[in-house]
């Protein structure tokens, strides 16, 4: 009985194993996570943490990736200031203190970058948010984040009193990608999914 | 075109393996529905001992958070070895379990 069971378990799990890495499935579930919205001007864009620094104390590719997207939208004039997040810790120096150095060699004004350094959870990361934008007077918010994160962060961030939009502003459907990449997608697409049961239980959204 | 190559390239070592499994090694085709059945057991197990991994993995995490106040992200068990050491556990676990029904 419990063979049965287990193998009618691993059945399942090698056929979806075989439909994550060669079908469509893993983006077309991306797609129906993420928000849309309109990308327009707000008073803010914030960058929120994601994969922090290396040893030596560079910022990682995924770290990087979300920091040249808002530096992106900056440029474009969506938002006059530029909010950076990120893990507090590091030997060399943490992931905010280099977001916000490599934003400033990308030639945005000190005066418009901003750090929330104390923040180690999506959840922390939106009430810092509002601590630090709300008393400028900040309300619309252009949020930075991987796209299968996006509805958790931006509930938190509407919690918090923000009007919020996401980074990318409408998803796009792409069907392509290897099977890597689209185990990776998944991957991501389950960790969200944990998370969200998370913070529904800890009574965050 | 590449998960299409990947398939072809599969199928074409399966069916090399089947050809020489039979011809040279003289295994029984009638035998291959019990030995997919057999890795579909194998895989389960993987999966349970990757459930309880998991499980403990974040029990830890949120103990260490709750009781001994030190911040310890859900993120230290994004791992892909994780998966793969589930599977290394579910290999042995099930060749001991064989052994024993051998006995």
């Amino acid at each position: 009985m419990a063979e049965r069971a287990l193998r009618a378990v691993g059945a399942v799990g090698i056929g979806l194993l075989l439909a994550v890495g060669f079908t469509p499935l893993p983006n077309v579930v991306s797609y129906w996570m993420a928000p849309s919205r309109a990308l327009g001007p707000a008073g803010a864009i914030v960058v929120l943490g994601r994969g922090g620094v290396t040893d030596r104390g560079e910022l990682n590719g995924a770290s990087l990736l979300g920091l040249m997207e808002g530096v992106d939208l900056y440029r474009r004039g969506l938002a006059p200031l530029l909010l950076v997040s990120g893990s507090p810790f590091g030997a060399h120096g943490t992931e905010v203190e280099r977001r916000a150095d490599v934003s400033r060699e990308c030639g945005i004004p000190g005066q418009a970058v901003l750090t929330l350094s104390s923040a180690r959870t999506t959840h922390d990361e939106a009430l810092g948010a509002r601590g630090i934008l709300g008393p400028l007077g900040v309300r619309r918010v252009i949020l930075v984040t991987d796209g299968q994160a996006m509805a958790r962060a931006m509930a938190l961030f509407e919690r918090a009193g923000f009007d919020v939009i996401p980074s990318y502003g409408t998803p796009v459907l792409e069907w392509g990608g290897t099977p890597e990449a689209r185990l990776g997608v998944m991957k991501r697409v389950v960790i969200e999914a944990v998370a969200r049961l998370y913070y529904r239980l800890a009574g965050y959204l | 075109m590449k998960p299409l190559f990947l398939l072809v390239v599969v199928a074409l070592t399966s069916m090399g393996a089947c050809a020489v499994g039979v011809r040279r090694l003289g295994l029984r085709p009638d035998r291959l529905r019990t030995a997919v059945a057999s890795m579909c057991q194998v895989a389960g197990v993987a999966m349970v001992f990757l459930a309880v991994n998991m499980a403990l993995g974040l029990a830890a995490v949120f103990l260490a958070r709750g009781v001994l106040r030190v911040f310890v992200s859900v993120y230290i068990l994004n791992d892909a070895y994780l998966p793969l050491l589930s599977v290394i556990q579910a290999v042995i676990f099930e060749s001991w379990r064989g052994q024993r029904a051998a006995r």
